[in-house]
């Protein structure tokens, strides 16, 4: 007989709200940073870039977008990058951060077919059955898969969401652009 | 005859019989009328699936400020409407939810407190005359002897209203 479904999803406790990633969206994660500064003109964009694979890699600031979007405290000061492969869905990504050649270094590239994502460092792999998941509520469905916070989960006193890597990026360069920054 | 039209033709011969005697005596509907601050409201009893109190409310982002986030009933994210911000832009200090039956949606109203359920005939329901845009959210209002007039919520209004903020958001 077939139990329950569990599905392995990294987690984030922030008390109140959790936060819950699929880590197959995100099978490799970056370790080194270019030296140079980079400006991308995005509030959750970080100043420096990250280096895989001998290529940079913009890095979104999950942890800080997700803060502010939900007006939680920011306390985490040690990180993960995940390294995120893009998909078409996130044009937006590519054409707000100027994908191209590296300013200052000839011959280097920016790849923003890909992105690094930090997270904090409290984030553990766990098991969630899929059972306890839900979709969000009828009218807001399209709105909030749309902004990259997928399904609901709800555990104790807290509420839990999916989240998409892309899409939340791509919502914060949105939102940015037209002045509806969290 | 097959059994299925036999069936069928019973239903609607019955259905028929109904009408009939709702027509010779006076229809009566069940409405529920609850408390949003100071103000009576009323819902046909038929939309309601409950009432509970004590919920904790999740805040969710890119709703507009009538929505108050999601309720959580049984595992399931229930929208969390704050009717006091819609009609009059300032938020309602609560903690019962009615929880509406919709089979599209999970939608909630915070309100203050239920009052009553109340019997009522098509005579005692008028419509509004007023086309502001509050108005908008009222299917009618109930007037019997001898008590003030309760406005009748037109759902579906309130909810193509979230709808179109939604996806302009």
């Amino acid at each position: 007989m077939n139990g329950p479904r569990n599905l392995s999803l990294l987690y984030t406790d922030y008390g109140r709200f959790h936060f819950l990633i699929n880590p197959e969206q995100a099978p490799a994660s970056v370790y080194a940073e270019h030296p140079e500064p980079w400006d991308s003109g995005y509030a959750y964009f970080d100043d420096k870039l990250a280096i895989e694979g001998g290529e940079a890699v913009p890095l979104f600031s999950l942890h800080d977008y997700l803060t502010d979007l939900f007006r939680l405290s920011r306390e985490t000061q040690a990180f993960l990058v995940l390294l995120v492969p893009l998909s078409c869905f996130e044009k937006s990504i590519r054409k707000s951060l100027r994908a191209g050649p590296l300013k200052g270094e000839p011959g280097a590239h920016i790849n923003s077919f890909r992105l690094g994502v930090r997270i904090s460092s409290e984030t553990a792999i766990r098991k969630v059955p899929l059972g306890e998941m839900a979709p969000h509520s009828g009218l807001l469905r399209r709105r909030l898969s749309r902004a990259g916070l997928l399904a609901v989960h709800f555990s104790g006193e807290s509420m839990g969401l999916l989240v998409d890597l892309g899409r939340a990026a791509a919502a914060s360069l949105n939102a940015a652009d037209t002045g509806e920054a969290p | 005859m097959k059994n299925e039209e036999l069936s069928r033709q019973i239903e609607e011969a019955s259905a028929g019989e109904k009408e009939a005697e709702e027509t010779a005596e006076e229809a009566v509907y069940r409405y529920l009328v609850f408390r949003i601050q100071d103000q009576s409201y009323a819902l046909p009893a038929e939309e309601v699936q409950e009432i509970s109190a004590n919920h904790d409310i999740f805040y969710v982002p890119f709703v507009p400020p009538y929505i108050r986030g999601y309720a959580n009933r049984h595992g399931r994210p229930f929208t969390v409407f704050d009717l006091l911000m819609l009609f009059e832009s300032t938020p309602l200090k609560a903690d019962h939810l009615l929880i509406l039956k919709d089979k599209e949606d999970q939608a909630a109203l915070m309100i203050t407190e239920v009052e009553e359920i109340l019997r009522v005939t098509p005579s005692q329901i008028y419509r509004l005359s007023a086309e502001d845009e509050v108005s908008r959210y009222f299917s009618g209002s109930i007037k019997q002897e001898d008590r003030d007039s309760i406005f009748i919520l037109d759902k579906n209004n309130i909810m193509e209203r979230l709808e179109r903020d939604v996806e302009r958001a």
